[in-house]
């Protein structure tokens, strides 16, 4: 009964999401609304964590199967994907790598700034980098430093 | 035989899942990056379809209720970001703004 609790409540989230969707005319999926209501309802403590916490292991846990369906899809469009093959892999690569980058540099931006204001936090947020994604973590020292060569 | 595969609803969902498993067994022998479970599963799954030919839709009918759950196991991402969150105790304002360039 507990993981079902735990379902019904996942997806209500989701079909809120599949409603913002529809209502809201910005090009986002669902699935990103249905995890910024569920993050946000998790940091305002609407949903404790333990009302989700199973379901959503389990959920994430088999994530990789989950995408073998679609996966499979593109056998059925493939005529339609040979002619722009080599252009879609070349912005897959590009548009990874960038995104990539740029969010690493945002973030260290952000936490360069907020590290001068705040020596304290300064271990915490170089974690944050790393979990942020960038494939350069820098340490403030050095990153001060390259700030003073330019 | 094709037409009892193309009623089951539960064909779809078993190679896929057979085909993971043979995929992380795989991953677990070679330990090689592109030896992904999920690739290989793929590949056994589309290598079957046209070796047997078995069309797309047919594969589809039951596979959809695997991909029914993607939407609700993407929302269950936030579990494991809001554990991070408490777990680095970082300021929210810092994370929010890397997290939004992510999407």
């Amino acid at each position: 009964m507990k993981f079902m609790k735990q379902l019904s409540v996942i997806l209500t989230i989701s079909f809120i999401a599949e409603l913002m969707e529809y209502l809201i005319p910005l090009p986002v999926a669902a699935s990103i609304y249905g995890l910024i209501l569920m993050l946000i309802g998790l940091i305002t403590g609407i949903i404790p964590l333990e009302k989700v916490e199973g379901a959503a292991d389990f959920l994430v846990e088999i994530l990789p199967v989950l995408f073998i369906p679609p996966t499979v899809g593109i056998m059925a469009s493939v005529d339609a994907l040979k002619e722009m093959l080599i252009p879609l892999c070349v912005i897959s690569v590009i548009s990874t790598v960038l995104i990539m980058g740029v969010t690493g540099r945002v973030a260290q931006g952000i936490l360069r700034k907020s590290n001068g204001q705040d020596n304290s936090t300064q271990k915490d947020t170089e974690v944050s980098v790393q979990a942020a994604g960038s494939q350069e973590p820098m340490s403030p020292t050095s990153a001060a430093d390259k700030e003073a060569a330019v | 035989m094709k037409e009892v595969l193309t009623q089951s609803v539960f064909f779809g969902v078993v190679i896929s899942l057979l085909c993971y498993q043979v995929g992380m067994w795989v991953k677990k022998k070679v330990k090689i990056a592109i030896a992904n479970p999920l690739l290989i599963a793929v590949l056994m799954i589309v290598t079957f379809l046209l070796l047997f030919d078995v069309e797309y839709e047919v594969y589809a009918s039951g596979a959809k209720y695997i991909s029914f759950f993607l939407t609700p196991a993407t929302v269950s991402l936030a579990i494991p970001l809001y554990r991070r969150l408490e777990l680095l105790s970082v300021i929210r304002k810092q994370f929010s703004v890397a997290l939004l360039q992510v999407y």
